[in-house]
């Protein structure tokens, strides 16, 4: 492949080739002895650094402008949580290494345990999963044990017809049984649908709040008293926090057991799709149940407990994310409770002002406040709604999440987050204003789109149906 | 004002005056009233200075080392980093952006990663490699779970000479989904195949170099196999994989490991880097991103995620894994040091490695120690004659950080960072301190 528009892979800026290996060492058994050298290319470090450079200028970021991507909640990362967390005292240490030799990463992991707990309003918290969908089975892990111990066969987990698809995902992981609930006429849970769905089976409810419509649910606390009379418990899907985080601890709304994205609400970065870290934070007759190794308060000094009877067990090799989690606790410490609370209202305020502002071929689908995001449908339009996500691209904005949530047509959901100036605020207005008015006049111009972008319009179809994964080695 | 947000004061009020607002509390109307109070969050801002210097005294707390000269390994090694490896993970482009669901605005990200899988599945030699897991426990729970859902089987032999906690990570998720996890046999610290199976196993896994430093008896594997719908699965240190024999090779049909080794930071444990490969065959049903090659409308050559109905956003409860967020910028930050190593670099530090665990188990032999099995690569078990209590802090008076026990071994490990004389001088203190000189 060539062409002046194409990017060459790292395989194909080689001028040499690895030679031939030499012969086995003598400590080595001839079975096991890997004759030839792996096929990577042999490059200049200048070549290699330019390489990735220019990969790099062809990537988007939140540095890079406005990111609409609702429930992904792409706020600014600070600059001093990257600088603090590549402290050598923290990236040159080893997960083997005896207590007394991890006594900073004690006092780092007990300082952001009693931050995370206050915010969710829960005693206790493990900050051992790596992503929020690994927090989520971790919770469902915990909440099956503990009926197990209770005696009680829950084999159920309910989830909104709305929720983000790791919910279900990681429910069925855990051993449950999916079952869904339905959305009312105002875009909440059924309460009807869910009376009639909770039952004696009924391990927990999965519920993010506000949720996926970027609705608050109301009846929250009724909520929760039709799934604890159930007898079930109450789980919060964290990815949708950042509204709330600092203003309203999801242990005060009822719930038993939260999972946090400190990829999301706490300015940790994404890293083009991770690491993050999913803390889970878990009430008092959950706690026990909570993954291994575990932070416990002993005269005052933060110790890492191995062992523990009711634990579900060891979840991952090693430690947490751990120098993801000393940027959740820059942003925490730099920002405190009430800067916390602030970016809540903030991302509630931009949220509102973008929903209102817009064309009104682009209004909400369910009524105004929204908090954090808001979905449109575009099923009225001339083009779709990924058309107009695309047509975003050329005005440098990061589209908004497309065709989610399921339950809205041509759904475009956009999390403006507290992130943006005002200017840029009205710049994206303006943008879905222009794009409005070539909606009418040409649609069919729109399959071109993007035309500002070295590609345009990959080909899914044929990437799905024969896929091509790696590039061949050439001879 | 708190220091991260976007909005000044002013444009606060414009956006208030313009949305015909008094006060905020008309946004949070659907909030029930009981909940209005709940939470009086405290002003605790700290300055970047204040901040600064608690993280300063905090990672000082910590041994790192850059204090003591390391012989621990046990899953996690102490590689040395390429240069360019922090200066692209640094990169803001890589380092803000979200999973490349816009391809035409991420072509970068998801060259890079289309390039990681090539280098990966290169090194083990399977075709079909993921976008990353969160670390080696986990991926190799997740290709017990894949090795169930394809066989519909329930049983798992699996090598017991994992490193210390993974048979644990595999109990908890297997638990659940009733899939049984059983014992290989293991004769020298190396498990091995028995000639006859009680019963017919979803998946038969096996570790190279192992907890032991040795290597199961993987080189049986196509002739000893359950039968041909059992699935072979491969742990593998990938830095090994540039010296010793590849999975595929072997004829496993998946292959996982951690991505550490490859030349990314040690981070205290995490985050580190997931590594799943398997053969053609799997590539609708393993779990995690993969990133496609396709051409544009143009005809131009690109990149895309690609088999997303096998993911959780799509087909939900019925979905492969419901693994979402990955490790991507440490895939990235190992195909930079990849890039930057070359197949001959690797080479070479995968030979060091292995020269140097051999000197390692050397230095022990001459004193009259015993190993506990062969090692193949940089790390070794020992047979101490007694565990001296203070063992860990008499070397670290001297600088070093020793090994760790497991089963009553003593297990350390020896890199490309290590000299000779490092080697020589570690294992003769060990003696002193062990025979009580």
């Amino acid at each position: 492949m060539s062409g002046i528009n194409d990017s060459p892979l790292i395989f194909e800026r080689n001028t040499e080739n690895p030679a031939a290996g030499e012969a086995p060492p003598s400590t080595l058994s001839e079975e096991l002895y890997r004759a030839r050298p792996v096929d990577l290319p042999d490059l200049p470090e200048p070549r290699v650094v330019r390489h990735y450079h220019r990969l790099s200028r062809e990537s988007f970021g939140t540095d890079t402008g406005p990111y609409l991507l609702g429930s992904c909640t792409m706020k600014y990362n600070p600059r001093l949580s990257e600088q603090l967390a590549a402290l050598p005292g923290y990236t040159e240490t080893h997960p083997r290494q005896p207590a007394g030799q991890k006594r900073g990463w004690l006092e780092m992991l007990g300082e952001l345990h009693d931050r995370l707990a206050r915010l969710n309003g829960l005693p206790a918290v493990s900050l051992l999963p790596a992503a929020g969908a690994h927090g989520e089975w971790v919770a469902l892990r915990t909440i099956g044990d503990y009926f197990r111990d209770q005696g009680e066969q829950r084999t159920e987990v309910i989830v909104p017809d709305s929720a983000h698809g790791t919910n279900p995902a990681s429910a069925a992981v855990a051993g449950f049984d999916v079952v869904e609930v339905d959305s009312n006429e105002r875009g909440r849970v059924d309460l009807d649908d869910l009376r009639a769905t909770c039952n004696s089976q009924t391990a927990a409810l999965m519920l993010t709040n506000p949720n996926t419509l970027g609705l608050f649910e109301e009846d929250i606390l009724e909520i929760a008293d039709i799934v604890h009379s159930a007898g079930a418990r109450l789980y919060y899907d964290g990815a949708n926090l950042n509204p709330l985080a600092g203003r309203l601890p999801p242990g005060d709304m009822g719930f038993d057991v939260v999972h946090l994205n400190l990829h999301k609400t706490f300015g940790t970065p994404h890293g083009g799709g991770g690491p993050g870290a999913g803390p889970v934070a878990f009430s008092e007759e959950l706690a026990p149940y909570r993954p291994l190794p575990r932070l416990t308060k002993r005269e005052g000094e933060w110790m890492l407990g191995e062992e523990a009877e009711k634990s579900i067990g060891r979840i991952r090799s090693f430690a947490p994310n751990l120098t993801v989690l000393v940027r959740a606790l820059v942003y925490l410490q730099r920002m405190g409770e009430e800067g916390v609370a602030q970016a809540a209202r903030d991302s509630v305020l931009t949220a509102n002002y973008l929903a209102n502002r817009l064309p009104a071929e682009f209004q909400p689908v369910y009524p105004l406040p929204c908090k954090h995001e808001f979905v449109v449908s575009c099923a009225d339009l001339p083009v779709d709604a990924s058309d107009v996500a695309k047509r975003l691209i050329d005005f440098e904005i990061h589209p908004p999440t497309v065709y989610f949530p399921l339950v809205v047509e041509e759904a475009l959901m956009i999390e403006p987050t507290e992130s943006l100036s005002l200017r840029e605020l009205d710049r994206v207005v303006e943008a879905f204003q222009q794009i409005l008015e070539e909606a009418k006049e040409d649609p069919d111009q729109f399959k071109n789109y993007p035309e500002t972008t070295r590609i345009s319009r990959p080909d899914e179809t044929t990437a799905a149906r024969r896929p091509v994964l790696n590039h061949p080695v050439e001879t | 004002m708190p220091p991260y947000l976007g909005l000044t004061e002013s444009e606060r009020w414009e956006i208030f005056s313009r949305l015909g607002l008094e006060e905020y509390l008309e946004l949070e109307t659907d909030i029930p009233e009981q909940l209005q109070d709940s939470f009086q969050p405290q002003k605790s801002q700290l300055s970047e200075q204040c901040v600064t210097a608690w993280h300063q005294r905090v990672a000082a707390a910590n041994t790192s080392t850059e204090e003591l000269t390391c012989f621990l390994g046990g899953g996690v090694y102490d590689h040395h980093v390429p240069s360019t490896v922090n200066h692209f993970l640094g990169r803001s482009e890589f380092l803000t952006a979200y999973t490349p669901y816009q391809a035409e605005i991420n072509q970068g990200i998801l060259q890079a990663l289309f390039e990681f899988q090539t280098m990966v599945s290169r090194i083990y030699d399977l075709p079909v490699t993921n976008a990353s897991m969160y670390d080696g426990a986990s991926a190799l729970a997740e290709a017990i779970l894949m090795a169930a859902q394809v066989t519909r089987r329930e049983v798992v032999y699996c090598t017991p000479n994992l490193y210390p906690g993974w048979w644990q990570v595999l109990k908890t998720y297997t638990e659940p989904l009733a899939v049984e996890l059983k014992q290989l046999p293991t004769q020298n610290g190396r498990a091995y195949l028995p000639e006859e199976w009680p019963e017919e196993p979803a998946a038969v896994c096996m570790a190279y170099p192992n907890c032991w430093g040795a290597a199961d008896r993987v080189e049986n594997w196509v002739e000893r196999r359950p039968d041909e719908k059992c699935l072979g699965v491969a742990v593998a240190n990938p830095l090994a994989m540039n010296l010793l024999t590849p999975p595929g090779e072997l004829g496993f049909d998946v292959a996982v490991g951690e991505g550490q080794s490859l030349g990314l930071p040690m981070n205290g444990g995490g985050p580190g880097l997931g590594l799943f490969s398997a053969t053609e065959k799997f590539i609708r049903k393993v779990p995690g991103r993969l990133v496609g090659q396709t051409e544009d409308r143009r005809g131009n050559r690109c990149y895309v995620l690609t088999l997303q109905t096998r993911e959780q956003h799509i087909r939900r409860s019925r979905a492969t894994s419901n693994i979402c967020t990955n490790h991507a910028l440490m895939a990235l930050g190992a195909a930079v040091s990849m890039a930057t190593l070359g197949g001959s670099g690797l080479r070479r530090r995968a030979l060091e490695n292995h020269r140097r665990g051999q000197q390692l188990a050397d230095e022990f032999e001459k004193r009259d120690y015993a190993l506990s099995a062969i090692p193949v690569f940089n790390e070794i078990a020992v047979e101490l004659p007694a565990k001296p209590p203070d063992l860990e802090e008499r070397l670290a008076e001297s600088g070093w950080l020793g090994g760790y026990f497991y089963q009553d071994r003593y297990i350390c490990s020896a890199t490309e960072r290590r000299s000779p004389e490092q080697i020589a001088a570690f294992v003769e203190e060990v003696d002193e301190i062990v025979r009580n000189k």
